[in-house]
């Protein structure tokens, strides 16, 4: 393999784009500067190389609006793909028996009756992750436990109890919590004395692995929406015709409506979830299924799409009239095109 | 201005340069010292364009291959000039106390 060949593939590192308009140039001076006979390149050229063909993938243009922008995507990305890999794990090592917990903790509490509903919790167009239940249970007046009772029998079996004082005197409620499981308890008086509604808010702990599959999809959709936005963004820079500001414009309103979504479901959820049963894996879940149970996911694929065939088309058609000719980032006067474009390797 | 791009514009100053003679002048002018690579250069290259410092001047097509040559801008010029300024200010400020010290000294 010639030393050019070795370069060629050196130069792999940078994008295709810029390999098309600037290679043969880094090529030829890589070449110029080789000594006679030399078949490798030298290490540290390589390192350069590499280097700078990652720093030119991985970085937006400069300027702080293109930082904002990759900024957001990676935010974006990173709260839909955190949610969907939190899911996946938490399915993958859940039993899915939550009304078998929920029964154990009923019978810890001496409840009487049975359940009348048994259901997940619906909110912001999206149900709440695995063992967030809602069930209703019938106390007999006469024979099943009160409020205080309930108190007394949690505190023994290990729960540690809060009373909520809610100033009225048909509705009780306590929140208890033991191991990282935690429960609301709302007890709902009948105005005859007859019976007592239970409702019982159960919320399993969150298992130790979703806290991992969290992370990960945290990390990698950040990534993923950073390195997407650095890519179309100086696709963008790079050919600043009518078309491709028309595509920056929807892409970029597209994304801004979606981390609207994002960013107002979490805000709900902190300012919801002050009564300590929210998790971090819950909120940053909530978005992830806000937008995928509501169809704005529909959004994303539209933003996407008009993303990559904007930079696609700005990429392989020629600079029209008007529009401003760049090899890399420098602007190369109209007399100059052309004749110039081999690529290396 | 980082020493590297302040030598990159000092080698354009007196006339056009394709990418391997930049990184010649540089070493010459840096006595040695001064080692740019092919990445680098195009990387700072890429910025001192965006910035209106330098422009692309013509392309030329040696033994079937590309060279590009690259001139200051009249921004390039100011901006060099600027730092030249800047750097004999820095350096004459310097050379004064040294010398106010070995009077003091001696």
């Amino acid at each position: 393999m010639s030393l050019e060949r070795r370069y060629g593939l050196l130069l792999r590192a940078y994008p295709r784009r810029y390999r098309r308009t600037r290679g043969a140039e880094i090529l030829t001076t890589l070449l110029d500067g080789a000594a006679p006979g030399q078949t490798w390149p030298h290490w540290r050229d390589a390192a350069d190389l590499v280097r700078g063909g990652l720093r030119y993938r991985i970085m937006p243009p400069r300027g702080a609006g293109y930082l904002v922008a990759a900024g957001l995507s990676a935010v974006l990305l990173g709260v839909i793909v955190a949610a969907l890999s939190a899911t996946l794990t938490w399915r993958s090592v859940e039993s899915g028996d939550d009304r078998r917990a929920l029964d154990g903790f009923l019978a810890q509490t001496g409840a009487v009756g049975s359940a009348t509903s048994v259901e997940r919790l619906y909110t912001v167009g999206a149900w709440q992750p695995e063992s967030y239940q809602q069930v209703n249970v019938l106390f007999d007046g006469g024979r099943g436990a009160g409020m205080g009772d309930v108190d007394r029998r949690l505190t023994a079996a290990g729960w540690r109890v809060h009373r909520l004082v809610l100033g009225n005197d048909v509705t009780d409620s306590l929140i208890a919590d033991r191991d990282g499981d935690s429960v609301e308890l709302t007890f709902l008086r009948d105005p005859n004395g007859a019976t007592t509604t239970l409702i019982v808010d159960y919320d399993h702990r969150v298992p130790g692995r979703v806290w991992q599959g969290l992370l990960g999809g945290l990390l990698a959709g950040a990534a993923a929406g950073w390195l997407l936005a650095a890519w179309f963004l100086r696709g963008i820079r790079e050919h600043r015709g009518a078309g491709a500001r028309a595509g920056l414009l929807v892409t970029g309103l597209t994304m801004l409506g979606l981390e609207l979504v994002v960013l107002l479901t979490m805000a709900s959820y902190l300012y919801g979830g002050l009564d300590g049963r929210l998790t971090s894996a819950r909120l940053l879940a909530m978005p992830g299924y806000a937008l995928a149970d509501s169809g704005i996911w529909l959004l994303l694929i539209v933003g996407a799409a008009v993303a990559a065939a904007t930079v696609s088309r700005a990429s392989s058609d020629p600079p029209q009239q008007g529009e401003e000719h760049r090899v890399g980032t420098v602007p190369v006067r109209p007399e100059l095109r052309g004749g110039s474009g081999a690529q290396p390797g | 201005m980082q020493e590297p791009t302040f030598l990159i514009l000092t080698t354009l100053a007196t006339r056009p340069l394709h990418g391997y003679g930049v990184i010649q002048e540089v070493k010459t002018l840096s006595d040695g010292r001064v080692t740019l690579r092919a990445g680098t250069l195009y990387g700072a290259l890429d910025r001192l364009a965006e910035d209106g410092l330098v422009e692309v001047e013509r392309e030329e097509a040696v033994d079937g291959r590309l060279r590009r040559y690259y001139r200051l801008t009249r921004e390039g010029t100011a901006a060099l000039e600027e730092e030249v300024a800047r750097i004999r200010h820095n350096a004459d400020a310097a050379a004064s106390r040294l010398r106010e010290a070995r009077a003091r000294f001696a």
